[in-house]
């Protein structure tokens, strides 16, 4: 069994990204002394497409566009990334909320087919009924898991069958299914995350991946999710979600991850990179298969990450280089 | 809006990306591109060599039409959405960072996102293109084929539910602050785009549609109507109708026409080549367009033409310079533009003076014949006999 990583992009709470989005014509120059050619030609996205281009050269496995409400739509992002980075794998995440599923579907099979089979869905809505309907979305929070399935059931259908008919309580479709060039595509990967007994019972049923974040009683919840998965006779994958500060220096990781905030959060990885490659390794034989990783420093964390703790990882692992 | 039709006196011409495949020749239309047919030899089908794939895709080959596109002097593209297609949102994601200046024309249907996520997903894309998107918005077509992509409502309720999308998709986008509706089809409460998202320039709308209903959603919300080419007298009479219409409502709307043009040095080699491409047409394909699709009253309209009952491609032309048959050639509308160069040329300044302000012009193949169209046909095009509009002010 082996460990894959994924890099989560920087998004609206990067700092980074932040400055980048001031240039934007109309604000007041950056720099007040220097003549700034850069004003209104560059943006947020400029940074993000070089973190992305990082990953895959540092031999991540994939990176993953998140949702947030201030932030960029994820399969514009992903969208606008997929020709300059040619090997990751690309994970979208949205609501199924945020309008058909079949339309969705149909966005899919085109991702499919332009980037090689390298797409994937990761499916989540705001446990916050206020901030869903600042989205647009009335969805009741109880009926949320069965929305959710609903959508699958219709986007599965119609991915995977030239005939596909169905009238649930949230999505219909009749006599759909894509035909020609568009049909025979796979499905995208699908990420599904939650800690409740429902959230990891739908998992075990529909999900390609389980995404936990790091905290308290990780393994239980793995357990958890295995258990279910076995019953249905299924075996996703489990992702961990967490914030990463390496650092050849331990005390200089966490001096860092202090000055970001981060000093107690539960999601944390703050180490030296000996530190930091015996955790993963610990986490990894707890049964996480993928890490999906962030870091207030996007860039600078990749390089470290792909250059130091990941070699250690694979040696500790007894895995050649890549 | 940096690329809005700043100059009130200048004419938007927009090209077209085939988003099902695309033919190598109107001579020929069996002879494809794409990976929508079967591979016969002498067809393209990017991605495949030898059989095997090699890592390109139909991207690659969009990629080459939007190049050669920008660079023959059209704004930007039209991108269709139908069933069979590639999805015009990836496309243009796709697309964005290796085109300069081309813009994004997506065909769109209100009712498949929510409008929220679609002002969203548009920022996102103008700010990753630097504000190229814009909109084709339709809202008829439909029957069976509505529910193929999920979506149960009639067609004058789709027009009512288009009219609430645009509202609240300029006002979480443009409004003065947090943005409260409650529709008959969309609600939101307190939503507002964010302000890096916000500062985007809000896209232009082309609107399409023939019905009145449509006519009362455009007059709201549209920059511009677009219709396909119809007889010029009634082109006339539907511009004039858009604007009276428009114009109650204390609104300007400009007017656009989407066309198909075989142009040619001399007008014999334009019509020898409609004669190839019509007399290489096999019964079955000419069968196939005789159905009639769905409750669109402007696929109704061109309908009447029959083209798929012509014995002789003579008995489709309908006006001089004006062919009924492209819909045999191709999907699509099917009245267009045949002949030399200068004669293409004047049938865009006729229309102009009818009241068109912008065309979105294709011709087969897409990507050879945006280079031919933009090196000789739209040199030619004067704009002369266009409407005096003074004291037109932009629509936004």
């Amino acid at each position: 069994m082996s460990s894959t990583f994924y890099w989560r992009l920087p998004g609206a709470d990067d700092a980074r990204n932040r400055a980048f989005d001031a240039l934007a014509a109309g604000n007041a120059p950056r720099l007040p002394a220097a003549n700034d050619l850069r004003h209104g030609r560059y943006g947020s996205f400029d940074h993000v497409v070089q973190v992305a281009r990082a990953a895959e050269l540092v031999a991540f496995d994939g990176l993953v566009a998140g949702d947030e409400p201030e932030g960029d739509a994820a399969l514009i992002v992903l969208g606008a990334l997929a020709r300059e980075v040619r090997r990751l794998k690309l994970v979208a995440t949205f609501s199924p909320g945020a309008g058909s599923a079949v339309y969705a579907a149909k966005k899919a099979v085109s991702f499919q087919r332009y980037s090689g089979n390298r797409f994937g869905w990761a499916l989540e809505s705001s446990d916050d009924a206020a901030r869903r309907r600042r989205l647009g979305d009335f969805v009741g929070s109880g009926d949320l898991g069965a929305r959710l399935e609903d959508f699958v059931t219709v986007a599965r259908g119609v991915i995977e069958s030239a005939h596909f008919s169905h009238d649930g309580p949230f999505f219909s479709v009749l006599e759909g299914g894509f035909q020609g060039p568009l049909s025979g595509r796979p499905f995208p990967e699908l990420t599904l995350a939650g800690d409740s007994a429902e959230d990891i019972a739908r998992s075990a049923r529909l999900a390609d991946v389980h995404a936990f974040t790091l905290g308290e009683a990780l393994s239980e919840r793995i357990a958890l999710l295995r258990e279910a998965a076995s019953r249905a006779g299924r075996s996703p994958q489990v992702a961990l979600r967490a914030r990463i500060v390496s650092h050849d220096d331990g005390a200089r990781a966490r001096l860092e991850a202090e000055r970001a905030g981060l000093a107690h959060a539960p999601d944390l990885l703050a180490g030296s990179y000996d530190e930091l490659a015996a955790r993963i390794v610990a986490l990894h034989r707890q049964g996480v298969d993928r890490f999906e990783l962030s870091s207030p420093r996007s860039l600078d964390e990749v390089y470290r990450v792909g250059e130091h703790l990941l070699p250690r990882v694979r040696q500790l692992l007894g895995r050649k280089a890549a | 809006m940096t690329h809005a039709s700043s100059a009130a006196q200048t004419i938007d011409f927009f090209w077209r990306l085939p988003t099902h495949g695309d033919i190598s020749t109107v001579r020929r239309p069996q002879s494809t591109r794409g990976d929508w047919w079967p591979l016969r030899d002498g067809n393209q089908a990017p991605g495949l060599l030898h059989g095997e794939p090699d890592g390109s895709s139909y991207i690659d080959h969009l990629a080459q039409i939007a190049k050669a596109a920008e660079i023959s002097g059209f704004q930007g593209g039209l991108i269709p959405s139908f069933p069979m297609t590639d999805d015009p949102w990836v496309i243009a994601a796709h697309l964005a960072r290796e085109t300069k200046t081309f813009r994004f024309m997506l065909a769109f249907q209100p009712g498949f996102l929510n409008p929220v996520e679609a002002a969203r997903m548009s920022a996102t894309l103008q700010r990753v293109s630097g504000d190229r998107m814009l909109f084709n918005i339709i809202t008829g077509g439909g029957g069976p084929a509505q529910l193929w992509w999920g979506d149960r409502f009639a067609h004058d309720d789709r027009y009512g539910r288009t009219t609430e999308f645009l509202d609240i998709f300029k006002g979480v986008w443009k409004g003065d602050g947090p943005f409260d509706y409650d529709g008959r089809f969309y609600q939101v409460e307190q939503g507002r785009l964010p302000s890096a998202l916000a500062a985007t320039g809000l896209p232009e709308i082309y609107f399409s549609g023939s019905s009145d209903a449509a006519l009362g959603s455009a007059s709201r919300h549209a920059d511009f109507y677009l219709s396909w080419l119809e007889p010029f007298d009634q082109v006339a009479e539907k511009f004039a109708r858009v604007k009276e219409r428009t114009a109650e409502l204390g609104r300007r709307i400009k007017c656009a026409i989407r066309v198909d043009i075989i142009a040619r040095p001399t007008e014999e080699e334009a019509w020898a080549d409609v004669k190839a491409g019509f007399e290489s047409l096999g019964p079955e394909r000419r069968d196939a367009f005789r159905q009639s699709g769905g409750d669109s009253v402007g696929v109704s309209r061109q309908a009447g033409y029959r083209p798929a009952d012509a014995q002789r491609y003579e008995d489709l032309i309908i006006a001089p310079n004006l062919w009924a048959g492209f819909s045999l050639l191709r999907g699509g509308p099917a009245i267009g533009i045949v002949g030399s160069y200068e004669q293409a040329a004047q049938k865009l300044d006729e229309l102009i003076a009818l009241g068109a302000d912008g065309f979105i012009l294709a011709g087969t193949p897409h990507l050879e014949e945006a280079y031919r169209i933009g090196e000789e046909v739209l040199p030619l095009v004067t704009g002369k006999g266009r409407i005096e509009r003074s004291g037109l002010r932009a629509v936004g």
